[in-house]
């Protein structure tokens, strides 16, 4: 990431520490309240048998050995970890596509990247229920297309085999734009003159792009496969909302990590459980995400 | 007489399966959770100095002409009790009344659409026993339906009055019959018979897609907020879900058969085939519903489906007719086997006014005149065993369902600490099996039950 913001040798003035202080305090008193209190009572609450009515009984490692052994959490845990597979590797890869494709300046270029960005401005939620239409096996708008085509209708939230891929195809729809304008900022910000550098060189377009626009892009890179990589951990929403009676349904095909933990809470009042999940989700995103970090680093070299 | 839609659709996807409101929670779970105990220590006291007392209930009835009934049912008996005056608010969502009630505010009253969260809610400490409140009343619970108020007790603690019940039947269309060549008079009197009858009534096009499906044995299901068929299938080939000590029996022979039955179908028709038909057919409870559009000849549903029938399609709702619904060969004792279930009428932990709660729920429940009103209102079944005629019971399908409620094979799911989970999981076996190919003894053996 850039770092051009930070202020260097300027000498702090008496006081200022002070009043930083003050600035602070409601922002520290927020993240005291709603995140570092909660965080803690999800740690401990992690060990204990608790079911938001009882007092918390100090079970030590009981509902992580639980968690483990029960099929359905390794379930949402395939899940998740297949949707956040794809979707990262597929939005990535098609918001990156977009954006080279679109990094030119012009009428139809500006339509263009309005048209794929168009969709974020929407609320994840809408975009569920609309997407139940397009995805209907009948009279839905991609069968239409199928059809057109022979193929045969395609639950694709109906059948186990077909609905994450359905749930995807809604994830990707509105989140490619949001990759994409950030990669289009930083396609823009690869100096003019390097280019003209490496063609004067003989360097061909990919290899410009693989050598040249590739080492600018990294960061962005990074940025948004973290990013997205953290929305398929939590992935709750568009999940949600396509079958809120029956969580998870088809044959819990659909059921992600954030799901059966607000089922381990709410449906089956395992707050334990569920705090042992917010657990685990926090430390295996952290050390992936120090993966990325690291991997990102040796890249630099 | 039958309702306008928009409340019952609310009621029917709302009400007897409580939807969970759209909420990102996800991982936010635990610090909302977390965030709403602290702030639990809000405001307190709601009794003036007058000497009115202000109850609140949280409702799940749905909105519009509902509403207006409960309303109505409230502002009867305020004027009944001046010193009482109570505040009806919809709430759907079952997190938050448990959040409220953690949080040390809860509402008086609450009324939960089914009895589903019943036995985890007892068990858990969330809601109140109100046996020595029923005891110093003098209330005498026998005048309930007793399959219903059976439902609203744990191990033999009673932890909600029963209004309103629901059930379910065969719902079938006699064109489709006669069209079939089937004596539209004559339902299937085995389950055996349903799955033959079923074979005539289903038509394909010429790419092999159901274009008119006999029976579907998963619709409405739990998909469209109801409750999982496969548990009323059990008690139709003469299973149960609980030994006599009230523990899991997910494997007795009756459920593994019941659910080969529902199997049955789809290895006849295909899963993509079914699936596809079911989801291209338009939402529950509308003008597009298989069988509100003709092309369901029959269902395993409530009273509410042919209402809304004779709203959106008049001409489909004329073609309908109820029966109960029928056994195994092997068990024919079973006819009209279904799950009954009513609207529960609890009193959570930490409610201010519990006397004065129960005092209106005691009243609501068993007060003929309204309980008629109500019912006749909403097209759901007194829960009480004598009330004053109404217009509805003329309906003849709405006095099939009162019947099947009142018969031997209506039943209610056996609350435990556990009961909530386990249902949820049976559901869960079924899906496995019906989509996925598992075996479904296998997929019996996997429930877990606690």
């Amino acid at each position: 990431m850039r770092t051009s913001l930070r202020t260097r040798g300027r000498r702090r003035t008496r006081g200022e520490g002070r009043h930083a202080v003050w600035y602070l305090t409601p922002w520290g008193i927020g993240v005291a309240w709603l995140v570092v209190i909660p965080s803690a009572l999800a740690l401990y609450w992690s060990f204990t048998d608790f079911n938001l009515f009882n007092e918390p009984k100090w079970v030590g490692f009981d509902n992580y050995a639980n968690l483990f052994a029960d099929p359905v959490f390794l379930k949402s845990i395939t899940n998740t970890l297949f949707m956040a597979g794809v979707g990262v590797a597929v939005g990535t890869a098609m918001g990156l596509g977009s954006a080279v494709l679109l990094n030119r300046s012009g009428t139809s270029t500006t339509i263009f990247r309005s048209l794929i960005f168009l969709p974020a401005v929407v609320p994840p939620v809408a975009t569920g229920i609309v997407w139940t239409f397009i995805l209907n096996p009948q009279y839905g708008l991609l069968n239409a297309g199928a059809r057109a085509l022979g193929l045969p209708p395609i639950g694709w939230l109906s059948d186990p085999n077909f609905a994450k891929y359905g749930l995807l195809m809604m994830v990707l729809w509105g989140s490619v734009g949001q990759v994409m304008v950030t990669f289009v900022a930083a396609l823009q910000d690869v100096p003019e003159d390097i280019l003209e550098a490496a063609s004067l060189d003989g360097a061909g377009r990919l290899r410009t792009f693989v050598s040249v626009v590739f080492p600018i892009l990294r960061p962005v890179l990074l940025y948004n496969v973290v990013i997205a990589t953290l929305f398929y951990f939590q992935f709750f929403e568009q999940a949600f909302v396509v079958n809120p009676t029956n969580l998870g349904a088809p044959a819990q095909s659909t059921l992600t990590y954030a799901l059966y933990l607000y089922q381990q809470a709410f449906t089956y009042l395992k707050m334990g459980n569920a705090a042992a999940m917010s657990v685990l989700l926090l430390v295996v995103s952290s050390v992936v995400i120090a993966v990325f970090f690291a991997i990102n680093k040796r890249m630099e070299r | 007489m039958f309702p306008n839609h928009p409340e019952i659709i609310a009621r029917a996807r709302d009400g007897r399966r409580n939807r969970v409101v759209t909420r990102f929670l996800g991982v936010g779970a635990m610090t909302i959770a977390g965030a709403l105990a602290l702030a639990g220590c809000a405001v307190d006291g709601n009794a003036n100095e007058s000497g009115k007392i202000e109850l609140t209930m949280w409702q799940q009835w749905g909105g519009g002409h509902e509403r207006d009934t409960l309303k109505a049912l409230i502002h009867e008996y305020e004027s009944l009790h001046p010193n009482i005056t109570i505040t009806e608010e919809p709430v759907t969502n079952n997190a938050e009344i448990l959040s409220s009630i953690t949080g040390g505010n809860p509402p008086d009253i609450i009324d939960l659409g089914n009895s589903l969260s019943l036995g985890g809610w007892a068990a858990a400490g969330a809601i109140q026993p109100l046996d020595d409140y029923i005891k110093a009343a003098g209330l005498d619970t026998s005048q309930y339906i007793q399959s219903a108020y059976e439902g609203m007790t744990v191990d033999g603690v009673t932890y909600a009055l029963p209004f309103q019940v629901f059930n379910a039947g065969l719902l079938y269309n006699k064109e489709l019959f006669t069209e079939a060549g089937l004596d539209p008079n004559s339902p299937p009197t085995t389950l055996e018979e349903l799955a033959d009858f079923a074979k005539k009534l289903t038509k394909t096009d010429a790419s092999g897609a159901i274009t008119q499906m006999g029976f579907l044995p998963t619709y409405p299901g739990p998909d469209q907020g109801q409750t999982c068929p496969l548990i009323s299938y059990g008690y139709a080939f003469g299973g149960s879900w609980t030994d006599a000590n009230g523990n899991p029996t997910p494997t007795a022979d009756e459920n593994v058969a019941a659910l080969e039955w529902e199997k049955s179908f789809f290895d006849e028709y295909g899963v993509a085939n079914i699936q596809n038909f079911i989801q291209s057919a338009g939402s529950y409870l509308t003008g597009g519903d298989p069988l509100e559009s003709g092309k369901l000849a029959m269902m395993f549903d409530g009273p509410w489906s042919a209402a809304f029938t004779k709203d959106n399609n008049p001409a489909v709702a004329a073609q309908l007719a109820a029966a109960p619904f029928p056994g195994a060969a092997s068990s024919p004792s079973s006819t009209g086997a279904t799950y009954i279930d009513a609207n529960a009428q609890l009193i959570p932990s930490g409610a201010k006014h519990p006397q004065e709660a129960f005092d209106f729920i005691a009243w609501m429940t068993t007060n003929a005149e309204q309980t008629a009103i109500f019912s006749n209102d909403v097209a759901n079944i007194p829960q009480l065993k004598k009330v004053p005629a109404f217009e509805r019971q003329n309906d003849p399908i709405y006095a099939t369902y009162v019947e099947i409620a009142n018969g031997e094979g209506a039943r209610s799911w056996t609350q435990t600490a556990t009961s909530s989970t386990y249902g949820a999981n049976l559901c869960q076996a079924q899906d496995a099996a019906l989509l996925t190919g598992v075996d479904p003894l296998e997929a019996l053996m996997a429930v877990k039950t606690e």
